[in-house]
């Protein structure tokens, strides 16, 4: 194998959850007796949070590396003590790093049609997703169920984001969920739509959002959304995006085949601050990303 | 001038509608002896409210039999043992909810606004046909819940199910069995944590009392008692503030009197030894 060409993707172990050694110690260990076998030669690299080692600390990790014969890469750190300390152990230590959102097609950036790239590659995507996915054409177009009783009246509405973008633009059916008189999706609504889904105000949860596009709801966002239903291609679920203004506590996010929850950790008593947030899929994971850092 | 009604629902079961309906509508008719007011007992076949009135030895016919046609609306109607302007149309023990219709109901409620000007409606747990039944007739609504995790997304439920019904129902919110020392030890909701899910008009709060077991066994609603600080007040406020006056949140902490409570108990256990 050359090297030079070849580039290695170590395999990512986080217990950057972990906010001292001894935790992180604790699943580490448990993780080598797991999945020793199934690890086998890969390359391996360690990410741990920001808390600052200590030398005996360096040192037991040391043993426990060298004693289960991993292949380690590097270890991740955010501090740099940590990084000077693991680096004299004979580590590659490396900084953990931020993820930004990519600079993929937006509903933001459609309307500056110069950035598409060519013509050709947007001809490849459009007949795909001129056809509708075959699992969800039984369902009407904008469906939201509070009762056994269909809902016709938001059928009628025309996505008011047509306007405004171009007419061949890649996203190509938004339904609009405007609240006009009520203050949030309530528990027991059910919102399934064939295409993108934009959602002006709060889900509370119980409710259960699926659409075969994106989702974005302009409030707060709990309950089980399911983006990109039917699709398993990879390259499409890479553009399908969940974003709230915050997301909630039971929240359940399924993107494609992918899916995530959020963790228990923190429940109704710690109030989090708002701040808006993207799940999307990079590397087969649902990520979290911020906007700021 | 014809009657409003007022709905009391929730959604889960055991929160409080029936003790809240009872209490509130006596309070609202003792307040005000001008005003008549009426009860139905939706929960057909399970029904509780003549038993929280004390009225029970005294109910003849009931709404199954005004509904199917066997008796007239005033023979069914039962009158209140203290209050005169006070009446309860009582449920049948003997059927189930399938037996009455929302279009039955309709013109029933209709028929009682001509006789009385407040009819408060205390409807069974559930979104099934009982639900149905009491939405038919109701103007306004209040969502009864006590600040625990399944109350709430029940109670947002049954609220998305009010905002989504074709009639436009008003929506209040009363919050019941409030504990301010589990409170104020982060180890129950707040009434602003419960506001935050459910975002509906507050009506009132109602602090946890012993008195009332005591007074839904023996009959006699905790509105009527002498009780200061306590639930029975709590449910006098609500009714205050149903006509328009405006009374200050009831304070569940209750800071002074727990202090006196608390020494006096002290001095008792002494005295007994």
């Amino acid at each position: 194998m050359d090297q030079a060409n070849s580039i290695i993707k170590p395999l990512i172990i986080d217990l950057s959850r972990f906010s001292n050694w001894l935790k992180a110690k604790g699943e580490l260990l448990s993780l080598i007796s797991k999945s020793h076998s199934f690890w086998g030669d890969t390359p391996l690299t360690l990410r741990f949070s920001d808390f600052h080692f200590s030398q005996e600390e360096v040192e037991s990790l040391k043993n426990i590396l060298e004693e289960s014969n991993l292949c380690v890469y590097s270890i991740q750190t955010n501090s740099k003590i940590s990084a000077k300390l693991i680096s004299d152990a004979g580590f590659l230590a490396e900084s953990i790093p931020i993820i930004r959102p990519r600079n993929q097609p937006s509903i933001r950036l459609i309307k500056e049609s110069s950035n598409i790239p060519a013509q050709q590659t947007y001809q490849q995507i459009q007949p795909e997703i001129q056809e509708p996915s075959p699992k969800l054409s039984t369902v009407s177009p904008l469906k939201i169920d509070f009762s056994t009783k269909q809902q016709t009246q938001q059928q009628e509405k025309r996505p008011i984001l047509e306007t405004v973008l171009p007419s061949n633009s890649y996203i190509k059916n938004t339904a609009f969920v405007g609240m006009h008189e009520i203050v949030a999706l309530r528990a027991g609504a059910l919102v399934s739509y064939d295409g993108n889904i934009l959602i002006m105000g709060d889900v509370n949860p119980g409710c259960q959002i699926k659409a075969t596009g994106s989702v974005i709801v302009q409030g707060k966002l709990c309950g089980s959304v399911h983006a990109g239903f039917g699709i398993e291609d990879d390259a499409k679920l890479e553009t399908i995006v969940v974003r709230a203004l915050k997301m909630g506590e039971p929240l359940q996010i399924s993107i494609g085949e992918y899916s995530a929850c959020s963790s228990n950790e923190s429940n109704i008593y710690s109030k989090q601050k708002i701040y808006p947030e993207t799940a999307r899929v990079i590397d087969g994971r649902i990520w979290r990303v911020s906007d700021f850092e | 001038m014809p009657g409003k009604t007022i709905l009391f629902t929730s959604g889960k079961g055991g929160v409080g509608k029936t003790t809240s309906t009872a209490n509130i509508s006596v309070a609202l008719a003792a307040q005000d002896p001008n005003i008549n007011v009426c009860m139905i007992d939706m929960d057909i076949g399970l029904r509780n409210l003549d038993i929280q009135l004390g009225l029970e030895n005294r109910i003849v016919y009931n709404l199954v039999d005004v509904v199917e046609g066997s008796c007239k609306t005033r023979q069914a109607l039962v009158k209140d043992k203290k209050l005169p302007n006070l009446a309860l149309l009582p449920a049948a023990q003997t059927r189930d909810k399938t037996a009455v219709s929302p279009e039955q109901m309709v013109k029933l409620v209709d028929e009682l606004r001509e006789m009385f000007d407040l009819i408060l409606i205390d409807s069974p747990a559930g979104i099934e046909q009982g639900f149905h039944n009491s939405i038919a007739g109701a103007d306004e609504a209040i969502i009864i819940t006590t600040p625990e995790m399944s109350a709430v997304r029940d109670a947002d439920r049954v609220i998305g199910l009010l905002e989504a019904h074709h009639k436009k129902i008003n929506c209040w919110l009363v919050i019941n069995r409030l504990r301010g020392a589990m409170i104020k030890s982060n180890d129950m909701m707040s009434v602003d944590d419960v506001m935050e899910i459910l975002g509906v008009k507050l009506l009132g709060v109602i602090p946890e009392d012993e008195n009332i077991i005591v007074s839904t066994n023996k009959g006699e609603p905790l509105a009527l008692s002498k009780q200061v600080n306590g639930a029975g007040q709590a449910y006098r406020n609500i009714a205050m503030r149903l006509t328009g006056v405006e009374v200050p949140l009831m304070d569940v902490f209750n800071e002074k009197q727990n202090i006196i409570v608390k020494q006096f108990k002290k001095l008792r256990s002494l005295i007994k030894f």
